[in-house]
């Protein structure tokens, strides 16, 4: 049953949004109240698995990765879970200095700081405040480059259509934003939330990848003393258009 | 107050270490690593879905970070000083192991104090434990 990441991720992003949870709390509120454990379970037989797919409301040609969107969430709860486990149990002052240690060195500081951007535009949206000369640049970079091949939508889809765009990959067809801003006001209106939700995803994926890139340029060589990943990442958009 | 003397290196990183002055090398104790079990991108892009932007330190960050003119200037000016260790976790958890070794390479490359070798036990640690939990034997 279990996709890759990627499959599981090729979701609409309000299905990501909706069901993948940050910590064991909101996965349990999720699924009314069940434990990760008991959801675990479920998983594991045929009847387990109809029964989530109820409280999860899932679209039938949907089920599986909707199935291995918890799957892995759950995967990773575990490993998060664990890890923090054993992170929380570092000295107060070994903390401090891990900290030091990151905003001395600007190497290191600069391969955080492109971690943080790319949570601030996955959660907060590209445009999430004002993010300069050179995240303008990236978004319009973005809108020329992946926006003119949004999904194929229908006026009639509508408000539904809208909300099924893909957090990654899937886009097709550059009629698809003309027609679909036909759509009523409130339908144009989540189109454009959902555009800029996949636009975030996007993204944020470019600025992981960007900060991958950077820490393989100081693995290959440790001397190094300045790099800057997120300007990179700004100067090097636009996002990888989806096949 | 404990302390963390312990520093968790590839054979690599002990070649750099050993290259440290004597004087700097006192008091660590150095364990090898063998194997780091790294991620694949697509499970950071998945981890980066689940991160818990509502951690405090976190969120500070964000917040401030959302009102500057100038984002790629802005973040030149994190005070990852204010990270809690719950939100460094959550910020490594998000960056994998490959990252933390770009990290502790390039502190052993420069280090010069023993509040370097100070935080790198902690980075090391930090990677030791999120290797761990990446192993595919890993009981959790």
């Amino acid at each position: 049953m279990t996709m890759a990441y990627a499959e599981a991720l090729e979701l609409p992003r309000h299905s990501v949004d909706q069901w993948v949870a940050p910590d064991r709390e909101t996965f349990s509120e999720n699924f009314e109240g069940l434990e990760l454990e008991r959801v675990k379970q479920l998983l594991a037989t045929d009847e387990g698995k109809k029964h989530l797919l109820e409280v999860m409301d899932a679209d039938p040609a949907m089920k599986e990765k909707m199935l291995s969107l918890v799957d892995r969430n759950i995967e990773q709860l575990e490993k998060k879970e664990s890890f923090l486990m054993k992170v929380v149990k570092m000295p107060l002052h070994v903390t401090k200095a891990v900290g030091k240690t990151i905003l001395k060195h600007p190497v290191l500081s600069a391969i955080g700081a492109a971690g943080i951007v790319a949570l601030l535009i996955y959660f907060f949206g590209p445009a999430a405040g004002t993010v300069g000369m050179l995240g303008q640049r990236a978004i319009e970079s973005f809108g020329e480059n992946v926006l003119g091949n949004v999904p194929v939508l229908t006026p009639e889809a509508g408000f539904e259509a809208a909300a099924e765009l893909p957090a990654i990959g899937g886009l097709a067809g550059p009629e698809a934003l003309e027609q679909a801003t036909q759509a009523s006001e409130s339908a144009g209106s989540l189109l454009y939330q959902n555009l800029e939700a996949a636009e975030a995803a996007g993204m944020s994926d470019g600025a992981m990848q960007t900060v991958t890139e950077a820490a393989d340029r100081v693995i290959a060589d440790p001397m190094l003393e300045n790099i800057n990943p997120v300007q990179k990442f700004f100067e090097a958009f636009p996002p990888q258009p989806n096949p | 107050m404990k302390r963390m003397n312990t520093l968790y290196f590839t054979r690599q990183e002990q070649e750099l270490f050993s290259a440290l002055p004597e004087s700097l090398k006192e008091g660590w104790t150095v364990k090898s690593v063998e194997t780091l079990h790294e991620e694949s991108s697509d499970e950071l892009f998945f981890r980066l879905r689940m991160a818990k932007v509502q951690n405090y330190a976190l969120k500070a960050v964000i917040d401030s970070l959302k009102k500057k003119s100038d984002l790629a200037e802005a973040v030149k000016h994190i005070d990852f000083t204010t990270f809690s260790s719950e939100a460094q976790g959550e910020l490594f958890f998000l960056l994998g192991v490959r990252v933390l070794t770009a990290m502790i390479l390039s502190v052993l490359a420069h280090a010069m104090s023993d509040e370097d070798l100070e935080g790198l036990a902690g980075l090391t640690y930090i990677r030791d434990s999120l290797s761990a939990v990446n192993a595919p034997s890993a009981r959790l």
